[in-house]
């Protein structure tokens, strides 16, 4: 009888603790992972979300570059034979200017350190990504990489002279 | 008087009735206060459960392109590597099959840090030794180029080394869910935690077979189990377990807790480390994701929740292939299969894998780099816990092609030198020159040695590995000196600061008197190079060291002259990468990119670079180099890679016969390789009979191609014919030379 009793007031308060709690269906957590990238130290036009772009101080001399289409991107005009021969490569590139144009140039510099690898010694390559650097406002990176792009360019005047462009507006002499 | 007595006594049953009242309200107070905090833990912990998942690490992916110099037999081993597995036709995700023209794959669904990549089927067709063409016959047509998943290399584990690869309710196979039903809970879709049929059900099975069979806890209660409890077997765990249950089922969903069901429940052990979960199980006993297990090897699976150990399918393989068996005929009797597929299921044979690919690390060493690296960026526990993927510059063929070697090698220079098995010990690191990524790295001869990373941690003098640093230096002057500038190799006596006079000898105990710079350094002669130091000053070359990026403090004693100074092979591959790469020092780096644990990226660590050395002299330093190995300290690489030459190196000694050095470079690729003994007693070995055979062996085995002399701007070259020397130097043509400061005289020097 006892034990009834307790039995039926154990089933109630079950029930009432049941109840009265906040009965909401609480998300399985365990995947969600927490934004690691909120807890890290800065570094310039490195941390980056997909779709939104790293810019830092240069964001303003990335819109004042000057002409249209690929000239205005690449720095000097290039026949694409120019650039290189291997697919692959004009394919990265072809990425490389699809996230430009859509304001991600991280997973622009993306696509051209991909197409490094495959031609670590192509100049337009490195050029290419010093443009890049200087429109992400890294102007040391710029230099450097318009610097070791001239050092592959020794048939290609013209690459040579858009360095030296480059190098002048990064607002530094070329021979530290 | 009984009227009163019995008024007394009704009124002490009423206080009794009263005190009963007291008590029960008490005690249905504390169990609901019980109740209230067991639903409170079921809460916090159940959502609050964030496994510990470990950072995973994955190898550089391997690109195939059109005109790629490539093999079928090639892709097919880098396939092998990224887990895949040959079939007839590549109809499912993770499978191949070779056909006359080329290898078609049906590629996994993979997140890379520029998006993802759809599962889909890959055609490529070669002619001549390259890739002719790449198709997706799921859909885009020719691609120009494609990336195979990368190899997973490693795990950087949390404390308890718990190890999980999550699988969503989604993903989970309908299959597997209808074989847990099976065997473990049929009535779970409909009950409320616990199930008492199931409880009947099984004990008259058990009673009628005799044997403890069945269980009769419920899918629920077995979580609530693994989850909250103490593993013992007491009334008051039980009554525990029972009413949470309840409370779990009622705050959350069936399939929540199926999926955190199928996430915990355990399902073997290596060493230290337990298996966790289907989709970590999936990898550990086959090798593949969970959505690509076959139906029997769902069922082997499912069978082992009963006991993992117990069922073990690597220890106990016929008693795993019996219980699998008995899975799939309750699945058949339950009507959750057909019986062609009953039957097809039992005809398979248990096919797991040949090893668990599952291990903590395949290149610790490597690892302990990548592990450096990240902890600049991140606390350990997030790479411990959060599931991060971390994509490195690790080209997993060469790494394993130069274990493999180093190996082969120390044990042959053990027996030629009569040295102990074991004496020896070593570091290697290999880098592409113009991205400064590190390609592979060995930190002791074991590859599978976690202990202390000589690569990374063993500070050893470098010997002549420092020389090439001493003539750039001078060669940064190119008004006072060129290549064929004279240096004299004779008897040299320094005065050092305690008043002590410090005399160099030269290897082979003589003086070459008047030599060129290039003959002196192609030839490693000590008394030319502290000669040629003390002219352009020490403190000119410790500048240049630390703009190589050699890092620590250098104490200006001569004696740096000659390599006294102690550095890691790691710091050394720094130097020589800048030197390799025309003067522009990147610094040597193992990670890409960081992803979070469902595939978005987090981090990406760009190329970084500056012109620490100057290109021209740089290269001219470059030149000599080769000129060591094509007839200098180096040549001992004719006979190992002559197709490779030419290429850059130099070797290194140091006291004793202490430390045997090789640094080298061709088109490409740095690489530095360091022997010696973790006691420091002699090794009897040179840098030319020791790290350099290593170094030739490692190469050999690799993509590696010769280096481009072609100057560079503002370098031109000199035809030795015409000048004085010209008939002693005949042997060095096309002598480079700085633009603007032709050599017109020399101070003389005997090429010999």
């Amino acid at each position: 009888m006892k034990k009834k009793y307790l039995f039926s007031l154990l089933i109630a308060a079950l029930l009432v603790c049941g109840g009265c709690a906040n009965v909401r269906q609480a998300p399985v957590e365990e995947r969600q992972v927490p934004d690691t990238a909120a807890g890290l130290p800065p570094e310039p036009a490195a941390q980056v979300a997909p779709g939104k772009p790293a810019r830092d101080e240069g964001d303003e001399q990335w819109e004042e570059l000057p002409g249209p289409g690929r000239a205005a991107e690449t720095g000097i005009p290039a026949q694409p034979g120019q650039v290189s021969e291997n697919p692959a490569v004009l394919a990265l590139l072809d990425d490389t200017d699809l996230s430009v144009s859509r304001g991600n140039p991280e997973a622009a510099a993306g696509s051209l350190e991909r197409a490094l690898r495959l031609e670590p010694k192509n100049p337009w390559l490195w050029h290419r990504l010093a443009v890049l650097k200087l429109g992400q406002g890294n102007r040391r990176l710029a230099i450097a990489l318009a610097q070791k792009s001239n050092s592959l360019a020794a048939g290609h005047p013209e690459l040579r002279r858009a360095n030296a462009d480059l190098i002048e507006r990064a607002g530094m002499p070329e021979h530290q | 008087m009984p009227g009163k007595r019995s008024r007394r006594s009704s009124k002490s049953r009423a206080g009794n009735k009263f005190r009963y009242v007291h008590i029960l309200i008490i005690l249905v107070c504390i169990l609901a206060a019980y109740v209230l905090w067991l639903d409170y833990r079921v809460q916090v912990e159940f959502a609050g459960k964030r496994w510990s998942l470990p950072a995973r690490v994955y190898a550089s992916p391997a690109e195939i392109y059109a005109g790629q110099a490539q093999t079928a037999d090639n892709i097919e081993k880098l396939l092998l590597r990224s887990g895949y597995r040959k079939a007839s036709s590549s109809g499912q995700p993770g499978y191949y099959s070779r056909t006359a023209s080329g290898i078609d794959f049906m590629q996994r669904e993979f997140h890379y840090w520029d998006g993802r990549q759809d599962a889909r089927l890959v055609r490529v067709r070669f002619r001549d030794g390259k890739v002719r063409e790449i198709r997706d016959l799921s859909g885009q047509g020719a691609l120009p180029l494609a990336r195979i998943e990368p190899e997973l290399i490693g795990r950087i584990y949390p404390d308890n080394f718990e190890d999980r690869i999550l699988v969503s309710y989604d993903d989970v196979p309908p299959a597997l869910i209808r074989a847990l039903l099976a065997v473990e809970d049929r009535n779970y879709f409909s009950h409320i935690g616990i199930d008492p049929r199931g409880v009947l059900r099984a004990l008259y099975h058990n009673i009628l077979k005799r044997k403890l069979e069945q269980g009769g806890s419920t899918i629920t209660q077995q979580l609530v189990k693994n989850f909250f409890l103490s593993p013992e077997r007491t009334l008051t765990r039980k009554i525990n377990e029972v009413v949470m249950a309840c409370l779990l089922e009622r705050r959350y969903g069936k399939e929540e807790i199926l999926e955190a069901y199928v996430n915990e429940v355990y399902l073997g052990q290596q060493g230290r480390r337990s298996v966790h979960g289907f989709g970590t199980a999936a990898e550990f006993y086959f090798a593949r994701p969970l959505n690509e297990l076959r139906l029997d090897q769902i069922a082997l699976l499912a069978g082992m929740v009963k006991g993992a150990s117990r069922y073990n399918p690597r220890r106990h393989a016929e008693r795993a292939r019996q219980r699998r068996d008995l899975v799939l005929d309750l699945m058949l009797r339950q009507g959750y299969l057909d019986e062609p597929a009953w039957r097809q299921a039992r005809r398979q044979p248990l096919d797991l894998s040949a090893r668990p690919r599952w291990v903590s690390g395949k290149h610790p060493a490597f690892l302990q780099l990548v592990r450096k690296q990240l902890l600049r960026d991140y606390a350990i526990g997030d790479l411990r816990n959060k599931g991060l993927r971390i994509f490195t510059t690790l080209d997993a063929e060469r790494q394993e092609s130069t274990e493999l070697v180093l190996q082969r090698q120390l044990r042959r220079l053990e027996r030629a030198g009569s040295l102990g098995p074991g004496t020896l010990q070593a570091a290697s690191i290999f880098v592409q020159t113009s991205t400064g990524a590190v390609l592979s790295l060995a930190g002791d001869r074991n590859a599978e040695y976690t202990g202390f990373n000589r690569a990374l941690n063993a500070r050893r003098p470098i010997g002549s590995l420092v020389k090439p640093f001493v003539y750039y230096t001078a060669l940064t002057d190119p008004r006072r000196y060129s290549l064929v500038s004279g240096v004299s190799d004779t008897d040299i006596s320094v005065r050092l600061a305690d008043g002590t006079f410090w005399r160099p000898d030269n290897y082979d105990g003589r003086n070459h008197g008047q030599v060129s710079l290039l003959e002196a350094l192609a030839r490693s002669y000590n008394k030319a190079t502290v000669r040629l130091g003390r002219e352009i000053g020490l403190e000119q070359v410790i500048d240049t060291l630390y703009k190589a990026g050699a890092g620590d403090h250098i104490e200006p004693f001569p004696s740096l002259l000659l390599g006294s100074l102690e550095l890691t092979p790691f710091q050394v591959s720094q130097l020589y990468q800048t030197l390799a790469n025309g003067g522009f020092l990147v610094p040597l780096n193992s990670i890409r990119e960081v992803l979070d644990n469902t595939g978005n990226a987090v981090k990406r660590y760009g190329l970084d670079m500056r012109q620490a050395l100057q290109g021209e002299a740089a290269f001219l330093t470059g030149f000599m180099m080769v000129q060591a190995v094509n007839r200098g300290t180096g040549r001992g690489l004719r006979r190992i890679i002559p197709e490779h030459l030419p290429l850059a190196g130099k070797t290194g000694t140091t006291n004793n016969l202490r430390d045997s050095w090789f640094a080298g470079f061709g088109d490409d690729i740095t690489g530095v390789v360091w022997l010696g003994r973790d006691d420091n007693l002699p090794t009897r070995l040179t840098g030319a009979t020791g790290a350099l055979q290593v170094w030739g062996n490692m190469v050999k085995r690799q993509d590696f191609r010769s280096i481009d002399l072609l100057p560079p701007p503002g370098v031109g070259s000199l035809d030795t014919v015409g000048l004085p020397f010209a008939g002693a130097c005949a042997r060095f043509s096309d002598i480079p030379y700085v633009l603007g400061f032709r050599p017109r005289n020399t101070a003389g020097g005997s090429c010999r």
